[in-house]
């Protein structure tokens, strides 16, 4: 569980600085490949994954080899790796890593309605949940109408999805008059 | 024929407790509509949306 917590952290921190460099292209293929290197390659995996190297020699050993091969966030991004002692959690980083660019890629349109005007915080915060929700860049268009009451309408790809105050209250309604219906 | 008339009766019961119920339903939400139209701040209505939300990222 922590595991992936971490992971996505350590994913999360290199996708922005990839992104914000404009190279996230170059830090997916560096990423896949290394991956692909430690699943094909077993002397890889033992050297990487190994308990009785030091932190120094596979440092010194990663520095030979790859340096000069791989951008210098993605070699940063190992050397951070080795130094906290966590090249066990690569994988997952790898697999969230590949999940943000795929989202970053996926753009889709979302229809909200709210009962009042969003501000930019919650904006910014509607966007980061359906993000994740969806797993897509999200571009929302939100429509304010009061007569919902509260809440919010979310429709994206043809799911709708109702959290608002008004569909709550008529599922009470139905609830109410559905009651015992006459047998008293 | 007493006992046709009284099924009738109990028939015509059941549909009117079932109208008013119905009505007192819908007459409830209505109230309560209005009052929360009145009464949310922009603050409850910030918490409400955050709630909705937080549902969302649940599942």
């Amino acid at each position: 569980m922590k595991h992936t917590v971490l992971a996505k952290r350590y994913a999360r921190a290199l996708f922005e600085i990839a992104r914000e460099e404009n190279i996230l292209d170059t830090v997916e293929r560096e990423i896949v490949s290394f991956e692909e290197s430690l699943q094909n390659n077993a002397a890889f995996r033992l050297f990487l994954y190994s308990q009785d190297l030091s932190k120094k020699e596979k440092k010194e050993k990663l520095e030979r080899v790859l340096q000069d091969r791989i951008s210098n966030i993605f070699f940063n991004f190992l050397l951070v790796l080795l130094r906290k002692g966590r090249e066990l959690i690569f994988e997952s980083v790898a697999t969230e890593f590949g999940r943000l660019v795929d989202r970053n890629n996926r753009k889709v349109r979302a229809n909200t309605i709210t009962a009042i005007d969003l501000d930019a915080a919650s904006a910014t915060r509607l966007k980061s949940v359906l993000d994740a929700a969806f797993n897509a860049d999200i571009e929302i268009q939100n429509k304010v109408d009061d007569s919902i009451l509260g809440g919010i309408i979310v429709t994206v790809d043809g799911q709708l999805l109702d959290g608002s105050i008004k569909s709550q209250l008529s599922r009470l309604a139905t609830h109410l008059s559905a009651g015992r219906n006459g047998k008293s | 024929m007493l006992e046709k008339a009284g099924k009738e009766i109990e028939l015509e019961r059941d549909k009117a407790v079932a109208e008013i119920r119905n009505q007192t339903a819908n007459l409830s939400v209505q109230i309560a509509s209005k009052l929360i139209k009145k009464t949310l701040s922009p603050e409850d209505h910030k918490d409400i949306i955050e709630g909705s939300l937080k549902q969302l990222e649940a599942n």
